[in-house]
């Protein structure tokens, strides 16, 4: 055991840095509430841009930490949260579109916050309180 | 129902092991070891084993459910 330690603590500095799950949903949170809002105000290509990005950065695990046991289950409750909503979303959606036509914007745009609320409460499940960390 | 007590914050002290280090033994995040330590958190039989088999000891003497 000892010397397995040893052989980590001598590989650490050849490691490249490694972000954490918690920034990568953060930029995931960034980048789909940034073309949801452009997608709302502009409609140009800069959303489409953002959406890719967030796109990517949601199906992306190359340069994050790989998910374990913990965030896998995090994950499926947030999923079920985010499915269950969406569903919802979808019901009040085709109500109102039986009295006005809906724009494909508001489909887009949900789709962006669905994307958004799956990664806000991917973090609230994953927080960890500060006096629960210790100084490494 | 039973909660999950564990002395897995005992035994990473005897060994001054760290829980970025610990993690990183048994391939999860810091944040599981966390929890595991504040007993918030049920593992998996598997992730279980790993970390007894870093400690030397036995599934049973690290973690126990109270009624």
């Amino acid at each position: 055991m000892i010397v397995r330690i040893i052989i980590m603590k001598s590989n650490k500095t050849k490691k490249k840095k490694i972000e954490n799950l918690r920034a990568k949903h953060m930029a995931v949170i960034a980048l789909s509430l940034c073309g949801a809002f452009l997608m709302m105000f502009t409609d140009d290509w800069s959303s489409y841009i953002c959406i890719f990005c967030a796109f990517i950065a949601t199906n992306s695990d190359r340069k994050f930490e790989s998910e374990d046991e913990l965030s896998k289950e995090n994950m499926y409750r947030s999923n079920t949260i985010v499915m269950w909503c969406l569903i919802a979303a979808m019901v009040v959606l085709a109500g109102y579109n039986k009295w006005q036509d809906i724009s494909y914007v508001v489909y887009l745009c949900t789709a962006c916050l669905a994307i958004t609320l799956r990664s806000i409460l991917f973090l609230w499940f994953d927080r960890t309180p500060k006096q629960d960390t210790e100084d490494e | 129902m039973p909660e999950l007590t564990t002395k897995l914050k005992e035994y990473r002290a005897r060994t001054g092991m760290k829980q970025g280090e610990l993690a990183e033994l048994v391939g999860v995040r810091r944040e599981t070891i966390i929890r595991l330590e504040k007993g918030q958190y049920n593992p998996s039989l598997k992730l279980a084993m790993d970390i007894a088999k870093v400690f030397g000891a036995t599934v049973e003497e690290l973690f126990s459910f109270s009624d």
